[in-house]
């Protein structure tokens, strides 16, 4: 595991709003380099920059827009039955279990997510996974975060804009990495870079 | 026979007039109002817009389908162009271009060799990016085809290469 600390914001603003280099998305772009076609996970909100980044290799793109049908729905209730939450995983995910896919991008999420419901969702997508699929994820280490997801979109390759659409005002979990791999049985973490704004990237590898 | 000739010529200048307004006049557009609910096939030679509820399939491959905003289509779309504003449950295939605008709902898989994906859609899906279009003479690659990507909160979103196209992946989502 190597961790470094870049700190490389080349722009930032009042509004939440900055553009920051992240190590272990030019290690994804390297892999995307592969002239192969990839399959892609998309965990997040469909923003159009990052499907035109997509876009520019052969790949089929999935998008699941977990925030809405997943992540923001209240606790389950009890009369809901055993591992209610990986039901709701089952639910809420479009894509076929037979599906198989290389990288996986779960942005900040994660931040909004509580343990059995990342838990529930990696149980799940372990089983979508070939040995070497890489997961791309952001976690906050600042106390509060904003109440909703940001808008993360890939600026060039490596260059993640960083947007925010709420106010801060949602206490952060501040999962650490032993906690993250403990969530998800089966990945293993590759590497993690501080990065500007309390934001920690981590890419992890399946099997 | 000058007489007889005379009216063939002006026989023949209405019809050449009819035939140039006829392609001056703007296309056909059928509307599905928001009170009208269809089961079925739908299929045609003209523009479509959908305000009502569809399920089925509609198949306007020369034309521009249309999924206002009230709009509820539980169906495949295979058109031209289409244009989603409302909600969609079912594959969109376009023969030229997709465009989800940002108050769309789609759940389904997007084929077209150019997309375009206002933020603030909503999507669940996939979307297939490998062509089929025409390869290269010498290494047989893909030939990149273009989508536009739009955001109306980031106009700075733009225009890239995409090698889209038809999926032979259309079932890997459920939908």
């Amino acid at each position: 595991m190597a961790i470094a600390s870049v700190q490389q914001a080349v722009t930032a603003n009042a509004l939440g709003k900055f553009d920051f280099r992240s190590p272990s998305l030019e290690i994804i772009c390297g892999h995307l380099a592969e002239p192969r076609k990839h399959s892609i996970l998309d965990l997040g909100t469909p923003f159009g920059a990052n499907i035109e980044f997509f876009s520019q290799v052969p790949c089929t793109l999935f998008v699941e827009d977990l925030y809405e049908s997943l992540i923001a729905l209240p606790p389950p209730e009890d009369c809901e039955g055993p591992n209610p939450y990986e039901r709701r995983v089952t639910q809420a995910l479009a894509h076929s279990a037979e599906t198989r896919f290389d990288l996986i991008f779960g942005w900040d999420l994660f931040n909004y997510m509580h343990c059995d419901q990342i838990h529930a969702l990696m149980k799940r997508l372990s089983g979508s996974c070939r040995s070497g699929t890489l997961l791309f994820i952001m976690i906050s280490t600042a106390p509060v975060i904003p109440e909703r997801p940001a808008k993360i979109t890939v600026a060039h390759e490596g260059l993640v804009s960083y947007e925010s659409t709420s106010a801060p005002g949602k206490s952060n979990p501040r999962y650490t990495p032993l906690a993250l791999e403990r969530m998800m049985p089966g990945f293993r973490l590759l590497h993690s870079f501080l990065l500007a704004e309390s934001m920690q990237d981590y890419l992890f590898s399946f099997g | 026979m000058f007489k007889k000739s005379e009216p063939e010529s002006v026989r023949t200048e209405p019809t050449n007039r009819l035939v140039e307004r006829q392609s001056a006049k703007p296309k056909e557009t059928a509307t599905v109002g928001p009170s009208i609910q269809i089961r079925g096939d739908l299929a045609g030679d003209e523009d479509l817009v959908v305000q009502g509820r569809v399920e089925g399939t509609i198949t306007l491959k020369q034309n521009l389908v249309t999924i206002g905003q009230e709009g509820q289509v539980n169906a495949t779309v295979n058109a031209r162009v289409v244009v989603v504003e409302g909600q969609v449950e079912g594959d969109l295939n376009g023969e030229e271009q997709v465009v989800l605008k940002n108050s769309a709902n789609v759940r389904g898989n997007i084929a077209a060799p150019r997309i375009t994906v206002e933020d603030g859609a909503h999507f669940k899906g996939s979307i297939d990016m490998e062509s089929n279009g025409p390869r290269d003479s010498e290494g047989g690659a893909t030939t990149n085809k273009v989508t536009e990507i739009k955001s109306p909160a980031a106009p700075g979103d733009v225009t890239s290469k995409n090698p889209a196209g038809k999926s032979s992946e259309q079932q890997l989502f459920k939908s």
